[in-house]
């Protein structure tokens, strides 16, 4: 869907990004993560063309992205930000609609694609008439999600989106974002710094450092084989067993048919949570249930270091 | 929910907005004039001539914003388009220079303009309407400058990477959010204009100027207040109208 070729930016002789080279492809969770100032944020602009680079060549859907007229590539690939940055003289219905108005779709059809995203994105259907200052910031994000998804896009970029939301909301749109991208199958590319987040919601992570890719791969392989010393550090440094253990569920260990006392956990749930449960409550098995509440065995501690 | 607050609030407003009585008394004082001339009479016994009569004073107030609206309607046709040029990244470079001139234009007394101008173009309505404008574009390029960069910079970055144009971005994001601010710039200007105006009667244009002129000649006092009462009003009507103007741009905030 996406493929970077020798791709590099230079600034005043520095290289923000260097001899990029990597493909996304279709249905993709595509994660770009590294310090700050490491590029991440210019590779993602340089897709939709907010950024242009100084050699190499980006192809979306099989074309060079040039030689898409800049607004038409632009409305074919979603765009959400860490500062949203809605409308902020537009309610919310105007504001998701925002493409589909500049491709001068049908006015019932907007209506009803308002209403499908106000759904997908969990808002209230009353919100689409306020402002977006009488929204929360989770709000704000979530209509700037809706906002990007609006025109039906082939590709989501998404820059550090819920990277100024608290905690409890952050996680929240992680988990939207997580279920949309199963619903919808759209390819998403985005950036944090947030290791635990790209963790979480990746498919495939690349980590950058000064301009260049370190390495790229699923999440198990980069915190299982870590290439160097930075991304080791990056991706937990001593903590790396214990993410090891958030990246595989109950269902991976459990030992089906035994039983064992305590508290149970559900088959879905990381390993790290049993791990937690385990310690919490003094015990080294947990019995394992369904979504539906239905033992299905026993999960051992002694089972947690396996390969 | 707040739609019953809302219009309880505009009920009660009609009698606490003072636009409306303040039009109305405006009005009735353009028409009714002639009306207090015995009033005139008594106040300034040692007048001859107690009550302005070379004009009627409708006719007066007509001619006086025909010139405020078409020195206005040019400032704002040329100091509009200046503050969008540069605001552009084309027009950049050269804001330094514009926003030198429009101040210039501003530091010249309209009386001098108006000295200036006359023995090149003769007597009459252009060199009045031409200080005017030159006097009317200050506010208006500052601020069309000061609303454009008000606009939150992550709009910008959102309109450009959902594909809006450099012209759709201007017209649907860049100049709604700035009207409010424009349009103050405008409110300033043309109520600036509408006291200069009442100069130009010194060049010979037709204003509410002509009988203060005459009245400060003759030391007529009673002409010079018939004149100023009307523009001294004239000008709180047209400040209320643009403030109300200005809310209605904004009416978003207050959502």
């Amino acid at each position: 869907m996406i493929e970077f070729e020798d791709v590099s930016k230079s600034f005043d002789g520095a290289k923000a990004v260097d001899r990029l080279s990597f493909t996304v492809a279709a249905g993709e969770f595509f994660v770009l993560i590294g310090p700050s100032g490491c590029g991440k944020s210019t590779t993602l602009k340089m897709i939709n063309r907010l950024e242009d680079y100084t050699s190499g060549h980006i192809r979306f859907a099989g074309k060079d992205i040039t030689e898409y007229p800049v607004e038409a590539l632009r409305r074919r690939i979603g765009y959400a930000i860490q500062s949203v940055g809605l409308f902020p003289h537009w309610t919310v219905e105007q504001n998701i609609a925002t493409v589909p108005r500049l491709l001068r779709w049908p006015r019932p059809r907007i209506r009803d694609r308002v209403a499908e995203l106000l759904r997908l994105l969990r808002l209230d259907d009353d919100s689409r008439h306020r402002y977006p200052h009488q929204l929360s910031g989770g709000q704000q994000q979530r209509v700037g999600v809706a906002r990007a998804l609006a025109a039906d896009p082939d590709v989501l970029l998404m820059d550090e989106p819920f990277g100024a939301l608290d905690p409890v909301t952050r996680e929240a749109l992680q988990s939207e974002i997580a279920r949309i991208h199963q619903e919808t199958k759209k390819t998403i590319v985005f950036v944090t710094h947030d290791m635990q987040e790209a963790l979480r919601l990746a498919s495939r992570i690349a980590i950058m450092n000064r301009g260049r890719l370190v390495q790229i791969g699923s999440p198990i392989a980069l915190v299982r084989e870590p290439a160097d010393d930075f991304v080791r550090a990056f991706v937990g440094g001593d903590d790396r067993g214990i993410k090891l253990l958030s990246l595989e569920t109950a269902a991976e260990r459990v030992r089906a048919g035994e039983s064992a006392p305590g508290p149970p956990i559900r088959a879905d749930a990381p390993l790290s949570r049993a791990l937690s449960l385990m310690i919490e409550h003094a015990t080294d098995r947990l019995p394992v249930i369904d979504a539906s509440g239905r033992p299905l065995g026993a999960l051992h501690l002694a089972d947690f270091p396996r390969q | 929910m707040s739609r019953p607050l809302r219009s309880y609030a505009m009920y009660t407003g009609i009698w606490r907005d003072p636009l409306p009585w303040t039009a109305a008394a405006f009005v009735a004082l353009v028409f009714g004039m002639p009306a207090l001339r015995p009033l005139f009479a008594a106040a300034f016994p040692s007048l001859e001539r107690p009550f302005y009569a070379g004009a009627s004073f409708p006719s007066l107030v007509a001619a006086h914003l025909e010139l405020v609206f078409a020195s206005s309607a040019a400032a704002v046709l040329v100091a509009v388009p200046a503050g969008i040029f540069v605001t552009r990244r084309a027009g950049a470079e050269f804001r330094g220079v514009i926003e030198t001139l429009v101040a210039t234009g501003q530091t010249f007394p309209p009386a001098a303009v108006l000295a200036l101008t006359v023995p090149l173009i003769g007597f009459g309505a252009w060199p009045a309407l031409i200080a005017l404008t030159l006097y009317g574009l200050l506010p208006i390029v500052e601020n069309t400058v000061a609303g454009l960069e008000a606009v939150p910079p992550d709009s910008l970055e959102a309109g450009r990477g959902l594909g809006m144009t450099g012209r759709q971005l201007l017209l649907k994001v860049e100049l709604p959010l700035a009207a409010p601010v424009l349009v103050a710039g405008i409110r300033t200007s043309v109520i600036i204009n509408l006291g200069t105006a009442a100069i130009a009667s010194t060049v010979g244009v037709r204003t509410l100027g002509v009988p203060i002129i005459l009245g400060l000649i003759g030391a007529n006092i009673a002409y010079v207040l018939q004149g100023s009462v009307l523009v001294a009003l004239l000008a709180v009507v047209l400040d209320l109208a643009f403030e109300r103007l200005a809310r209605a741009l904004a009416r978003w905030r207050e959502a």
